[in-house]
């Protein structure tokens, strides 16, 4: 419960979220990188961005959870549930969709939001080992 | 999700193993260019690279569809979200990569001195394009350092993930 609620107060859950959505991004790029000459491939895109920032958007007070898998999921998801999508690229009607330089510009910026996104959660540890201890370091 | 960020290790090192087992064939065509005598008799048979996805496309994933559909009416209205709930399969994909010989018609050359001529001066020469196999060479080497990279990345993030 302690646990629970220094995470929460925190705000280090988005960014748990983040390091999972950019880690699985990177293995996605990796495959497109892998498969830039595979005849007949489409390229894979990881949708998380947009609907992470809709979730803490529309933060309301009932987050309703499915409990059950006949339950029909209502209300807008809390920041805590949302979850990386891998959805394919848009068609380009090109017998394989890679573009390798888009993939290797993605690939980089991808790693820096995971080094940032480590550095933020790196910070905000930090500051609550300040407050546990009472003092700076 | 399965292996967390070391899958990304996997997937890179499929492409590399593709791809320098791809300059191999093509380092073997290259110096059979103009082989004409074989094991199997006949001139060399021009060797191809054929490279697949690893697993199932996404678009076999199944996105199963809500079967009801909830309409958000009025602005106090919560919203059904019931595509989120839906996670596909590991979509990520390596690379492998299988040898075919090409069954394209060999080159038939006029040299009546060579020793495999036929009654009419003509010799079968293998089915190597030497400009082809070079054009390849050079797409197998970017592939490969694309690759290259992509793996220096996977270890530069995992490295991070230990500072936390």
């Amino acid at each position: 419960m302690i646990r629970g609620t220094l995470g929460d107060r925190a705000g280090l859950a988005p960014l748990k979220q983040a390091l999972n959505a950019y880690a699985l991004r990177h293995r996605v790029i990796s495959g497109n990188i892998a498969n830039a000459e595979t005849p007949g491939y489409q390229p894979r895109r990881v949708e998380f961005e947009s609907s992470m920032k809709q979730a803490l958007a529309t933060t309301r007070f009932v987050h309703p959870t499915v409990t059950d898998p006949r339950d029909i999921p209502v209300g807008d998801s809390s920041p805590d549930s949302v979850e990386p999508q891998v959805v394919s690229a848009p068609q380009t009607g090109k017998e394989n969709g890679v573009d390798l330089q888009k993939e290797m510009v993605a690939l980089v910026e991808n790693q820096l939001s995971y080094r940032l996104a480590v550095r933020l959660l790196d910070m905000k540890y930090n500051q609550l080992h300040a407050a546990i201890r009472g003092s700076i370091r | 999700m399965s292996e967390g960020l070391f899958s990304s290790f996997r997937i890179s090192a499929t492409g590399l193993s593709a791809q320098r087992r791809r300059l191999d064939v093509i380092a073997e065509n290259l110096a059979n260019a103009e082989t004409t005598r074989t094991p199997a008799g006949g001139p060399y048979r021009r060797k191809r690279a054929v490279l697949a996805a690893e697993s199932t496309p996404v678009d076999q994933v199944s996105q199963s569809e809500p079967f009801v559909q909830l309409v958000r009416s009025n602005e106090k209205h919560m919203a059904a979200n019931a595509m989120e709930s839906v996670r596909p399969v590991d979509p990520e994909t390596g690379v492998t990569m299988t040898v075919q010989d090409d069954p394209s018609p060999f080159r038939s050359e006029y040299d009546p001195g060579h020793p495999d001529a036929d009654a009419n001066g003509y010799v079968l020469k293998p089915n190597v394009n030497v400009v082809d196999e070079m054009v390849d060479l050079i797409l197998a080497t970017r592939a490969y350092q694309a690759n290259a990279v992509a793996f220096e990345a996977s270890k530069d993030m995992f490295n991070v993930s230990l500072q936390i």
